[in-house]
């Protein structure tokens, strides 16, 4: 097995380039469509690597969307109701989110593989439900003016010398929310990486080859798997509830079962296998969903060509389709590349050295021949 | 409100709910039992099979029941398909199975939901008028309803109980090694029982269709209400399926009646819940 605690090279290049280019894209990207296409990545990419931290220990959850509106109503209620800061309501958002997947998750952690995947099919579906039921979240309607994280985050600086910096280095409140957004999705990467690599992200990987084995050698299997689902849920609700002060808005369409789906496609496609996989995937078929709503963006801008506009009316036409791409994807990878799209360089270079080993083989043979 | 009056109707939605909720999720259960696999696409495939009708019937004028018919055919070909390519070839590979499934649920969600767009689709009814029994007048729809689905129900009850196929179907759900030894062809049962789920699930899709109306999401529904049915029965458990049937079909024709608009599902949803938390195993099913 290959030794994954040494971050290989072109991964660490990967990470770094990442998160150069999502620095620097709000120089680039001034539009806000665009950022707000890049913040629906950055809870793609939470979304996705905390399902899978999850999915670590053998149980793939189908309630992660789910937690992800629990943090993201929990913290716009506070927000609204009680006029809590968003530097409260976000943590707690987080928590309670974390909260209820402990005790959802307890009696469940006794389940294994299919059992899990049903029971937790069903319990994201049930949440759902009881937010779409309950008055103070709005119903089905959803939940409508949520105090906005812009204001709070220009609040902050307040002073005459500090807007001034502000206005040199071009931030307005858009640029401030995006950057808290980056925040906390790095949070949230670097939290998971940790978990991942520490030596219960081991156990955990233990309990997915075997929890028999496992078991005998001491690990307490509930509480490691308990352990997986308090941090993936936490980033869940944290990245759910930032949304919330971001867009002001919430409906619980937005959580549904579909959406979780989205997630699990998101992270096979990917590559299960590593840490990275998940974010391309994520990254990538994110970017292709939001295709449409940016060339409409785009096409509005004055000085676009022609041709231009009819393709991205032509794309526009054709938004519903997006879904087909992704399943055919998902297909592909299932059938052709087990590891996901993060395996395809690998398999190439296994390929080519297998193709050198057959040629020195015939080499030597040959040599050998030319010997005798 | 509640009154005593709404009894019986609420009875008549019990057994017609209960007898469709179970013959859907006798495909299910005979996948998740004999090839121990979880075939997530099932919602969608009686979703999908209702659609067909619909658009059969449509485009070629044939009649209701030749469309259910074709639509029941090509649907235990999608069975017999998925059997080749997905439980075969990724017989314990959990993660392909989920993989495979999620596809097609996608794929078959989307090309609905292009179908049908706004529009509100209907099968037109197998059956019109209704019957006087006693005081209580029922419609001839719903009669027909649960006619047929009592009648697949016991016709596919005497198939697993009764019959050679359905005694291998039993000896491979319990040890897949074992009946091969004893000369039962694994691959022809696995087909067989693939095809005959989906058959049925189609039923159920074509007469629910005409029943409650078609949409993209009737899909999402039916599979919450399998997996419940399969759930609380527990693993390995057919006559499990025939009780909790009937419970999550009396849940759901009698929330709708005393508590009003969404709150009635996630009443529902809660009961289902609770019993979950209690025994998270199902109630009926043998320990794994």
């Amino acid at each position: 097995m290959k030794n994954t605690k040494k971050i290989s090279r072109t991964s660490a290049a990967v990470y770094i380039i990442l998160t150069l280019f999502f620095l620097l894209a709000p120089i680039f990207f001034k539009s806000r469509t665009w950022l707000n296409s890049f913040v629906m990545i950055f809870v793609s990419v939470v979304g996705t690597t905390s399902l899978r931290t999850i999915a670590l220990s053998g149980n793939m959850s189908f309630a992660h969307s789910a937690f992800i509106g629990v943090g993201a109503y929990t913290a716009g209620i506070l927000g609204k109701e009680l006029g809590l800061s968003i530097f409260l309501s976000i943590p707690l958002g987080a928590l309670a989110a974390m909260l209820l997947g402990l005790i959802t998750g307890w009696p469940f952690a006794r389940l294994r593989s299919i059992y899990f995947c049903m029971g937790s099919m069903f319990m994201g579906v049930a949440i759902i439900q009881f937010i779409s039921a309950m008055k103070i979240t709005g119903g089905a309607i959803g939940l409508q003016k949520i105090p906005s994280m812009s204001k709070a985050l220009t609040g902050l600086f307040k002073g005459e010398v500090a807007s001034a910096f502000l206005d040199k280095l071009g931030l307005g409140g858009v640029q401030l929310s995006y950057y808290f957004f980056l925040l906390i999705t790095l949070l949230c990467m670097v939290i998971l990486y940790r978990f991942e690599h520490s030596r219960i992200g081991w156990t955990l990987r233990a309990l997915s080859q075997s929890p028999e084995v496992a078991a005998s050698i001491g690990i307490n299997e509930r509480f490691y798997r308990q352990m997986s689902v308090g941090i993936g849920t936490f980033c869940a609700g944290i990245i759910g509830a930032t949304y919330a002060h971001y867009s002001t808005t919430l409906s619980p369409n937005g959580y549904s079962m579909g959406n979780t789906l989205w997630l699990i496609m998101y992270m096979m496609i990917g590559g299960q296998g590593n840490f990275i996989g998940p974010i391309i995937g994520a990254i990538l078929l994110e970017l292709i969903n939001q295709i449409p709503s940016l060339l409409t963006a785009m096409s509005g801008r004055p000085g676009v060509s022609v041709e231009f506009i009819a393709f991205s009316r032509f794309v526009g036409r054709y938004s519903a389709y997006t879904p087909f791409l992704t399943a055919v994807a998902l297909l592909i990878v299932a059938y052709i590349f087990p590891g996901g799209l993060v395996s395809i360089p690998s398999l190439i270079r296994e390929s080519s050295k297998r193709r050198k080993e057959r040629k020195a083989v015939v080499l030597a043979e040959g040599g050998e021949d030319d010997a005798a | 409100m509640f009154s005593i009056n709404l009894m019986p109707n609420i009875l008549i939605n019990t057994c017609v709910l209960g007898v469709m909720y179970i013959l859907t999720s006798l495909g299910f259960a005979f996948i998740f039992n004999m090839l121990s696999s979880i075939n997530l696409a099932h919602g969608a495939l009686y979703m999908i099979a209702a659609y067909a009708c619909y658009y059969i019937s449509m485009l070629f004028g044939a009649s209701n029941w030749v469309a259910m018919i074709i639509s029941a055919v090509i649907l235990a070909a999608v069975g017999l398909v998925l059997e080749r390519f997905m439980f075969r070839l990724f017989f314990n590979d959990f993660d392909k199975i989920i993989m495979v499934g999620v596809a097609i649920m996608t794929i078959l969600q989307t090309a609905a939901t292009i179908a049908s767009g706004t529009k509100t689709l209907v099968i037109t009814s197998y059956a019109t008028g209704s019957t006087i029994i006693g005081k209580i007048s029922i419609s001839n729809e719903k009669l027909l309803t649960f006619g047929i689905g009592l009648v697949l129900l016991l016709a596919s009850l005497y198939l697993v109980n009764r019959t050679a196929l359905g005694r291998q179907m039993q000896a491979v759900s319990q040890d897949r090694l074992g009946a091969a030894l004893q000369g039962i062809n694994i691959n022809k049962v696995s087909a067989l029982i693939c095809a005959i789920g989906c058959a049925l699930a189609a039923i159920a899709g074509c007469l629910m269709g005409a029943y409650q109306g078609l949409s993209s999401t009737m899909g999402d529904t039916m599979n919450l209400r399998i997996l419940m049915l399969v759930m609380l029965a527990g693993a390995g458990s057919m006559n499990g399926i025939l009780i909790t049937g009937i419970v999550m079909g009396f849940l759901d024709s009698l929330f709708p009646v005393i508590i009003q608009g969404n709150a009635a599902s996630a009443a529902a949803i809660a009961i289902v819940v609770v019993l979950l938390l209690i025994k998270p195993k199902g109630f009926f099913g043998h320990e794994m």
